[in-house]
């Protein structure tokens, strides 16, 4: 305050004070708005935050890890033998995590715990349990794929894996 | 408080107020996820659960379903007509099998097809642990009709969608 000068002025306020307690500016609350929109919109349409619960695709992804699901991955392309593919219930909430083994019209199926298709005995260097699995021959119906966790040490009455159809198949995780 | 800090303020408050009485309005959409969460209420198990509880419970779990409500579950080789009394004790003897159990509903999708129809898809998830001490968790898609009847919404008829298929 200058002497005789009857007006006041406010103390200049320093960078992080400015930071953490920001005037509540048109400008500022538009830009919290706009942040908050599209982060909204990235995350509820573009990359959906994954939860992995359950033990179904170890040793690639672990229980209780965390990961997002790309939902552009299959925009263009269809998912390919040996894609890790996000398939959806209801919605997105609440979803599974599956490798793609086999595609519309290949047959599959498990001979001493070995996956084949078409006939060939298939490398599957992410399966690292042991595994028991018979399962006779079948032949994966149109428009849909053949998924499989990769933790096969589980009984097979206890695993869900089967055909679904790929336009349940919302994306794939993004690592 | 400045001027037009006081007009975005006024903003936000009558935004705030929209949404809340959007909310709480009592639409037949509010209704019908209300049956849901009654339905998963009634089958919820708490560890040590007293028999007052669980009777008070299968008494409410009647009223959730229509007097015949249609079940299709292949898996479980359930598929056929059934009263809501059967439904109780059908629950009963499921529930007889966990120390606890959890039954959620995610991604509600409700159509109401007019004249006291709806169709409801869900995601049901049950997880609980079996007597036996081993952990349990289901994960079904349901496909749900419903009737209204006297102002309140029942279940008429349950179909579990397979979404994988062995």
């Amino acid at each position: 305050m200058k002497a005789g000068d009857d007006s006041t002025e406010a103390p200049p306020r320093n960078a992080l004070s400015r930071f953490f307690f920001p005037s509540l500016t048109p400008g500022y609350v538009l830009r919290v708005l706009g942040i908050a929109a599209c982060a909204y919109i990235v995350f509820s349409r573009v990359l959906i935050p994954l939860h992995i619960n359950g033990t179904s695709m170890e040793p690639t992804y672990h229980d209780r890890a965390w990961n997002l699901c790309w939902r552009f991955r299959y925009r263009s392309s269809l998912p390919e033998r040996g894609d890790v593919v996000v398939v959806r219930f209801a919605g997105m909430r609440v979803m599974l995590l599956k490798r793609v083994v086999a595609l519309s019209g290949e047959t599959v199926e498990f001979r001493g715990g070995k996956l084949f298709v078409n006939g060939e005995e298939q490398v599957e260097p992410y399966v690292a349990t042991p595994c028991d699995w018979e399962l006779s021959p079948r032949v994966v119906e149109e428009g849909k794929v053949y998924v499989v966790g990769d933790n096969r040490g589980v009984p097979m009455a206890n695993h869900k894996f089967g055909q679904t159809s790929v336009l349940r198949i919302v994306g794939a995780p993004l690592w | 408080v400045k001027k037009p800090t006081r007009k975005y303020l006024l903003l936000a408050v009558i935004a705030l107020g929209t949404w809340v009485w959007f909310r709480s309005g009592d639409s037949d959409e509010k209704r019908i996820r209300k049956c849901f969460d009654r339905l998963a209420e009634c089958v919820t198990k708490p560890s040590g659960e007293q028999s007052v509880m669980m009777a008070a419970k299968m008494h409410n779990l009647g009223n959730v379903f229509a007097d015949t409500c249609y079940f299709e579950c292949e898996r479980a080789m359930m598929t056929g007509d059934y009263t809501p009394e059967e439904v109780s004790s059908h629950a009963v003897r499921a529930r007889s099998l966990f120390g606890d159990v959890k039954l959620a509903f995610y991604d509600l999708n409700v159509l109401l097809s007019g004249e006291g129809r709806a169709t409801a898809t869900v995601t049901a998830r049950l997880t609980g642990t079996m007597k036996s001490g081993e952990s349990f968790q289901e994960t079904h898609e349901l496909d749900c009709v419903l009737a209204k009847c006297e102002d309140d919404w029942r279940i008429n008829k349950v179909v579990v969608v397979q979404v994988l298929d062995k």
